[in-house]
């Protein structure tokens, strides 16, 4: 009889690891696919960053070359932004994650370092470095950047900073988890951040399968789980192995899902895309993507509809509006081309599951 | 200390012993004098070459050998990366790819390392402008390494990461006047940039460069 109910109830688990049944999941209607212009002088190497440009458009980060490309919502070629070096318009590292807010203030991500550009004229406004480990630009709110700063001492997940010179805040609501020990904070550092409604925000943790809310200053006062389907999740079972050591990270560090966009949808739902990330080698990984909308009202998730794309070189997705964004890169031949594919996010159909049913 | 390696060893300094040697910074000076001895004798009872005087000699994985890809005339680099670093683009290639473009300088960029049909398609998706590959390659090669060339022969070299980004060889490679080729000498790094890199001096105009890049 104990072995009935033991083998039940690993079944009943095999479905979130195994990446099977994904039909009660938000539904992807193509709308259209955008080709970039590009040559073997002017490409798109390896996209890091992308957002859309409120008018049309978009706004692509490249490490390999060195700049941001600002492409037409027709595919064409509008300018370049910055370039390698090590000067106050260019990347030393970078550009890495893009941020783009209402007054064409574009953030662009340089190793621990923000620069700031305006993005219609492509001048360099003013740069700074941000403080903590690996800040990464998150989002735009109220005029200033906001940025990964998990501290546990502090209890903060989210820094903010809006000139050149101020110190930075901290705050956004801290999950208990990344406060267990050190290593989790250090090394479960990818988060996602949106706003929820005036000054509050909702926060994703690599290290939590939960949607926190709460506010900038630091107060939590929400938290919603998200019913994992198909997707990996933030494997709790393997993170309660993790101590201060880092050696016990590296059993777990790529196995969580890695959340890569959160944004509030015009429903008031969520949608929340992770990816799976599957190290190819030392530097250089694959993934697969899923979408999941939550509605942070009754607390269920409609989860793990699998983003249509490539899996390597990884896609990158964004939100214009309530359209999902997803730039992926193909070869066929001789020929090299860099799509962005635009879907509508459709809930219709969906099965609504609480995180206790995952 | 890497003068001591070439009063003992009476050639050059193998990168591998000035390595071990600049990483022991923090260890008394009579421990790390032992050690770099030791490290260095090592070499050169196994007989280890110079890279820098090997680099040339390399073979590609399609036959070809590094020196028949050097312009006679000219700047050249020959760029030794790691396949996974580069697809990774943890590399200055972009920097030499600019220069080249302004036709300033030949690059040859050479892979090291195993890849995989995905590895390469990625490759090809990036522009990677990769002149060969180097799946077999000596141990003693440490990557990345960058080379640069005048007329066939080698006036600067930076090996490892912390060198190539500090030394900054394709910065200076348009600009620099050169002397002739053959009073090349090989000189310690430490007044230079202090972290380990090896380079070759070609009269003061280069060493003067560097100095200032600091």
């Amino acid at each position: 009889m104990l072995f009935v109910c033991l083998t039940a109830t690993v079944s009943a688990c095999e479905p979130r690891r195994n990446g099977q049944s994904t039909s009660a999941s938000p539904a992807l209607a193509l709308i259209d696919t955008v080709v970039l212009a590009e040559n073997d002088s002017a490409f798109i190497g390896q996209p890091i960053g992308l957002v859309p440009v409120p008018s049309a458009g978009y706004l692509i980060s490249d490490i390999r070359n060195g700049v941001i490309h600002h492409y037409g919502p027709d595919g064409s070629l509008i300018k370049r932004i910055g370039r390698r070096g090590g000067g106050p318009d260019e990347f030393k590292f970078g550009p890495g994650l893009l941020v783009l807010d209402a007054d064409s203030l574009l953030f662009a991500g340089d190793g621990n370092r923000v620069k700031v550009f305006n993005y219609r004229t492509g001048r360099a406004l003013w740069e700074r470095t941000l403080p903590g480990r690996t800040p990464m630009p998150l989002a735009a709110m109220n005029g200033g950047l906001l940025f990964s700063f998990i501290r546990p001492d502090s209890r903060s997940t989210i820094g903010s900073v809006q000139t050149a010179t101020d110190s930075a805040a901290r705050g956004g609501p801290f999950p208990d988890l990344l406060g267990r020990n050190r290593a989790i904070a250090e090394f479960f550092s990818f988060l996602q951040v949106a706003r929820w409604q005036g000054d509050s925000i909702a926060v994703a943790v690599q290290s939590s399968d939960f949607l926190y809310i709460g506010t900038l200053q630091g107060r939590k006062f929400d938290s919603v789980g998200i019913a994992v389907r198909s997707r990996q999740g933030a494997r709790h079972d393997l993170l309660l192995n993790v101590t201060d050591d880092p050696k016990s990270v590296y059993p777990v560090i790529y196995k969580p899902s890695t959340p890569t966009a959160l944004i509030r949808l015009s429903s008031g739902n969520f949608a929340y895309v992770v990816s799976d990330l599957e190290m190819i080698n030392q530097s250089r990984f694959s993934a697969r993507m899923f979408i999941t909308v939550v509605n942070p009202r009754t607390g269920r998730a409609c989860p793990d509809a699998e983003v249509p794309a490539p899996t390597d070189p990884k896609a990158l997705t964004a939100f214009r509006g309530d359209t999902l964004l997803v730039l992926s890169q193909h070869i066929a031949g001789t020929r090299m081309t860099t799509l962005i594919r635009r879907y509508n996010v459709s809930t219709e159909g969906c099965k609504w599951l609480s995180f206790s049913e995952s | 200390m890497a003068e001591l390696f070439r009063v003992v060893v009476g050639r050059p300094t193998t990168e591998v012993a000035a390595r071990a040697c600049r990483t022991r910074k923090k260890k008394s000076h009579v421990w790390n004098a032992a050690e770099c001895l030791f490290v260095a004798m090592s070499c050169f009872l196994c007989g280890c070459a110079d890279s820098r005087n090997t680099v040339l000699d390399l073979r590609l994985d399609d036959g070809r050998v590094v020196h028949e890809l050097i312009r006679k005339q000219g700047l050249t680099a020959v760029l030794l990366y790691d396949a996974t670093t580069c697809l990774s683009c943890k590399t200055p290639l972009p920097y030499w790819e600019a220069a080249a473009r302004e036709g300033r300088i030949n690059i040859v960029v050479l892979l090291a390392g195993k890849l995989t049909e995905a590895d390469r398609r990625v490759l090809r998706i990036q522009r990677v402008p990769v002149t060969g590959f180097l799946t077999q390659v000596s141990s003693g090669f440490a990557f990345p390494s960058e080379y640069l060339l005048r007329d066939g022969s080698i006036i600067a070299s930076a090996i490892g990461t912390a060198a190539v980004y500090k030394q900054r060889l394709w910065m200076h490679s348009p600009v620099v006047p050169v002397a002739d080729s053959s009073s090349a000498v090989h000189v310690s790094t430490k007044e230079t940039t202090g972290l380990g890199s090896s380079l070759s001096q070609m009269g003061s105009g280069l060493r003067s460069s560097l100095l200032a890049m600091k």
